[in-house]
């Protein structure tokens, strides 16, 4: 066999792929990291299983929600599924209704009328401490020095008082109302928030895109908020899921000390506290508020955690 | 201790035959390496080598059962020392393992529990497996560690990992691999993370080992030049198959499959330069487990491919020479007969380009990093205030569209310089002008004229581009920040730098997870090049990339640099790279240039002698050359307290050649010595005795 010559000429282009992926598949495959993980799925159909009955409670319920129309403290029966309230108030409905001021809606007073905002009580408190703490900490992370000292001393000298005892200066000093529940939310919140922000900051800020950024001599602002933040975006959202969780929580806790969203919209806290006092004749006023709570929260939890499991293994 | 090699057919330590390991994934298992067969015999070195990818980690994985819980052996056989290793239970060959097998991974750090005295965790091996006494235990740590040429080795013991160097960490790795007298031994790149001088020590030592203890090594590598000083035999792995399997002699002068070509003409051969060779990287890249071709492995790269190739698998056969290889055509593929395939062929930059106007000048540039005490005077602010003296004393000219490389080991002050000049730290000390205008600030002190002028390649690939941006937005970024270009042009320009960078349209919306790792180096190349900068630093751009990528990006650095004319201080740890694409080259040690002159003059004698310990050290693709060997002695010193005099004093191996054994070299900071031709060495040692120092390195034709 004579020799082979070689063929130089053969083109060899990399693997050729149309252009980058459409936003709406980016979302999707954003979205398809949750079903990797069972616990994610499991806790996303929990959380979604809310969002459903507060989406139909907006158009319908049983019975209305705050109408004394029964028997009172009536256990389970055909007609009041889960029973009735020391009101003789359906307790079905007024579940229904509760899952409202949590996720769905924020009720704000405007002269003497009250108009409703779409987005519920805890989720607007975990993004405003989400925006406090995240600016807070990139500073911190960031700047470094001084700046880093002074905020997060002042931000540890804020977590030394328990969150319940903020809550209530905030209440006592303000008044009810939703706003007021999310204010209290966002500012205990935020200190946790800016110390996640600062460790992520102070991590990404070694990276090599960084200096690159630094080196065309870009503006602070632009480093923290364009080059950094994005990629830190991932931990803060999973935090921010717990977070709901745990606003829901003190919700539900200021509900029962009677200081949280005011009347006569029912929220879950403030139907355990009614129902407490009965709690030894029915025991079921108490149990099905305190079952919806947890069974939100903990979906929540499982899908943060299987969120953050994905993540990690992600970006590996 | 020493063994005599016994006579006659002797049995393989270790005989793989048609090994195949599949790790499954979701959705179905892909083989990650397929009919693998070698053996090695006692007192013998193997040596694996490729490209990452190909599957040499998993070949030693599977000898130790270490695949993890997706991984398993689908077929063939691992017999040791005569017995078959599959399909013993899990306690059987964990005893085997710590008994008879010993491994030693690449970073040091991660082998030894940062939490135990180094003592505590050598005398388990011992006692754990043989049952040995304590006392008797710590006797035999002790004389192993001296025997890897540990310094103090009782006072080692108590010391915790962190305590000691890297190399040091290694050395006592090795040392604990050695302690049960293992049969086999397995490396997994295991001087990839250390300094070349070190690398050089650690594998004299492992040379050592295996002919005294007469052990049989397996030995990865990434790095032909390591494989060639330690190695009898080869085999080269491609894709998850063995393709070639020689005598190390065989392997480097007659290569016979294309990839081991491709792979030797891919590295600069140590004194080649930019004028008088090119470097031919091989085309496309090593194809993933689970899209492999149906024919040869290698056809889609390969120069030689023909319609068989493509259809049918070659086996793995022996050639007239002993050689193994698979590769249908090996007797009739004739590599003195290869033409470069025109699209990588480079116009050699034109010779003796006279060096232009000088548009970067450091002059004595200082840069010490203030150091917290740990007493309660420091707390306080009475403590005498120390420093971290990471530059001291750097001088230096960068001529218009020349290239200085600075070489050194890790440590030495190469990154802090060009930090420094590029103004991510001010300096404290000293004068730097670039075009004239004042650089000893930071970035803050420039104006945006000045940051333009000055950009950066950086090390990592993984961390150069921000995961978040598509390329096409962090290569447009630049050009928005300083304005070079028109707004309406932004994208046609960004679409001519992408070609530039030989990466095709489609990129430009490509995120960077969805590119490989020297994808992401020429998009990094690309982005410092969008503000059409007069001076580019590139901080290692390609010590973390395989050879193959490693050639098209110099390659590539060459023809930016020759288009636009762009000045480039070259920093790497390479010296074949440097020497290769470097004009001038500057050596440094303990944060000074030691010396500095045009390339060629670097690399022969009059040597610094630190320059010429470094050339002594670097590991050549050619075992027929011939090294002096000089080997340096400890580590570099701390840079809080540096040496007096002469900062090399501590390690110099050539302060004998001065009377009273160079007792000046202590007293006194030696005067810059001109060797002609701009070549500047600093020492005492006059000018005649270093040139009568013969070459360190001889290549025999």
């Amino acid at each position: 066999m004579a020799a082979i010559q070689p063929t130089p000429e053969t083109p060899l282009g990399p693997v050729a792929t149309a252009g980058g992926p459409s936003r709406g598949r980016r979302l999707w495959s954003s979205l398809s990291i949750i079903f990797e993980s069972r616990i994610a799925t499991v806790g996303f159909l929990m959380v979604m299983f809310w969002i459903v009955i507060g989406l139909l409670s907006l158009v319908w319920t049983p019975f209305p929600p705050n109408e004394s129309r029964f028997v009172q403290n009536l256990p389970p029966n055909t007609t009041n599924l889960l029973g009735t309230d020391n009101l003789g108030r359906d307790t079905l409905s007024r579940l229904m209704v509760g899952t409202q001021v949590v996720l769905l809606k924020t009720r704000v007073p405007v002269g003497d009328r009250t108009i409703s905002l779409p987005i519920g009580v805890a989720i607007w408190g975990v993004l405003g401490s989400l925006t406090l703490g995240t600016f807070l900490g990139q500073i911190a992370g960031y700047r470094g020095g001084r700046w880093d000292q002074t905020i997060m001393q002042l931000l540890d000298a804020f977590v030394a008082f328990p969150s319940i005892v903020l809550y209530l200066v905030v209440i006592a000093a303000l008044g009810r109302g939703d706003l007021v529940v999310i204010f209290a939310i966002a500012i205990t919140g935020a200190p946790g928030v800016a110390r996640l922000a600062r460790s992520l900051t102070l991590d990404i800020s070694t990276r090599d895109y960084v200096r690159a950024a630094e080196t065309r001599g870009e503006s602070q602002w632009y480093v923290m908020f364009r080059e950094i933040l994005p990629n830190a975006r991932g931990p803060l959202l999973v935090d921010a899921m717990l977070r709901v969780g745990y606003a829901i929580f003190a919700i539900g806790t200021l509900g029962f000390l009677g200081l949280g969203l005011p009347p006569p919209d029912p929220d879950w806290g403030s139907m355990v506290n009614e129902a407490r006092r009965f709690m030894f004749s029915t025991a079921w006023g108490v149990i099905w508020p305190s079952l919806a709570i947890s069974s939100l929260v903990v979906g929540l939890s499982l899908l943060a955690d299987g969120l953050r499991e994905e993540l990690n293994r992600y970006q590996r | 201790m020493i063994a005599s090699p016994t006579t006659g057919p002797r049995m393989p330590v270790l005989k793989v035959e048609n090994l195949a390991v599949a790790y499954k994934i979701r959705g179905g298992e892909v083989e990650a390496i397929q009919n693998v067969s070698f053996e090695i015999a006692r007192g013998e070195t193997f040596g694996v080598v490729g490209e990452s990818g190909c599957g040499k980690s998993t070949t030693a994985w599977a000898v130790v059962n270490f695949l993890g819980a997706n991984g398993y052996v689908k077929r063939g056989s691992i017999k040791f020392q005569g017995q078959e290793l599959l399909g013993k239970s899990g306690e059987e060959l964990r005893q085997l393992r710590g008994d008879q097998i010993a491994m030693v991974y690449q970073d040091p750090m991660q082998s030894l529990n940062p939490s135990m005295r180094l003592g505590d965790q050598m005398k388990e091996v011992l006692t754990v497996h043989r049952g040995v006494s304590d006392a008797e235990a710590t006797r035999r740590c002790v004389e192993m560690l001296d025997r890897v040429y540990m310094p103090d080795p009782a006072a080692v013991l108590r010391r915790y990992p962190h305590q000691i160097s890297g190399g040091q960490q290694q050395r006592v790795v090795i040392a604990m691999a050695l302690l049960n007298n293992p049969a086999l031994l397995i490396m997994d790149e295991p001087t990839t993370a250390l300094d070349v001088t070190v690398e050089a020590a650690v594998l004299d030592l492992i040379a050592e080992l295996r002919r005294d203890f007469d052990t049989a090594i397996m030995f990865i590598s990434h790095n032909l030049g390591v494989i060639a000083r330690i190695c009898n035999r080869v085999g080269v792995m491609y894709a998850g198959e063995l393709v070639e399997r020689a005598t190390v002699q065989e392997l480097f002068a007659d290569p016979q499959h294309p990839y081991t070509q491709g792979l030797i003409r891919c590295l600069p051969r140590l004194g080649a330069d930019k004028a008088g060779s090119v470097l031919y990287p091989i085309r496309g890249r090593v194809p993933p487990p689970s899209n492999r071709p149906a024919g040869c492995v290698f056809s889609p790269r390969c120069d030689y491919v023909q319609e068989r190739c493509r259809l049918e698998r070659p086996e793995l056969r022996q050639l007239p020479n002993g050689t193994f290889v698979r590769c249908h055509f090996a007797e009739v593929i004739d590599p003195a007969a290869w033409i470069p395939s025109a699209d990588v062929r480079l116009i050699p930059p034109p010779a003796g380009n006279g060096a232009g106007a000088p548009i970067l000048e450091v002059q004595g540039l200082k840069k010490y990093y203030p150091l917290q005490g740990s007493s309660l005077r420091d707390v306080v602010g009475l403590g005498e205030q120390r420093f971290v003296q990471a530059l001291e004393d750097a001088s230096f000219t960068v001529h218009k569209g020349q290239t200085l490389g600075i070489v050194g080991e890790s440590g030495c002050g190469k990154s802090t310089l060009v930090k420094t000049i590029i103004g991510l730290e001010s300096s404290s000390g000293g004068r730097a002008e670039f075009l004239g205008l004042d650089i000893t600030g930071d970035l803050s002190d420039r104006n945006t004229e000045l940051i333009r002028e000055l950009q950066m390649v950086f090390q990592n690939p993984d961390a150069t581009m921000n995961p978040s941006y598509t390329v096409g937005y962090q290569i447009a970024r630049p050009m928005e920040r300083f304005g070079t270009v028109p707004k309406g042009q932004i994208r046609a320009e960004v679409l001519r730098l992408l070609e530039a960078v030989r990466l095709g349209e489609n990129y430009y919306n490509r995120l960077p997870r969805q590119l490989s790792g020297g994808e992401k180096q020429r998009v990094g190349i690309a982005r410092a090049l969008a503000s059409r900068p007069d001076l580019v630093l590139c901080d290692e751009p390609v010590s973390a990339l395989d050879v193959s990528v490693q050639a098209a990006l110099l390659n590539l650095l060459l023809e930016v640099q020759q288009e636009y004319g762009t000045t480039m201080v070259f920093i790497a740890h390479d010296l074949s790279v440097v020497r290769y694409f470097s004009d001038q080259v500057a050596v440094m040690y303990l944060g000074q240039v030691v010396d500095i002159g045009p390339a060629e003059a670097i690399y022969a004698p009059p040597y610094h002698p630190y320059t010429e310990a470094l050339l002594s050290a670097v590991p050549i693709p050619d075992p027929a050359a011939q090294q002096r060997r000089i080997r340096l002695e400890g580590t570099v010193p701390s840079a809080i307290d540096p040496p007096s005099g002469c900062r090399f004093h501590t390690r110099c191996p050539r302060r004998a050649l001065l009377p009273d054994g160079g007792r000046i070299c202590e007293m006194e900071v030696p005067p810059w010595r001109e060797a002609g031709n701009g070549h500047r060495i600093l020492c005492h040692i006059p000018l005649e005795t270093l040139r009568d120092l013969p070459p360190v390195i001889t290549v025999s034709p």
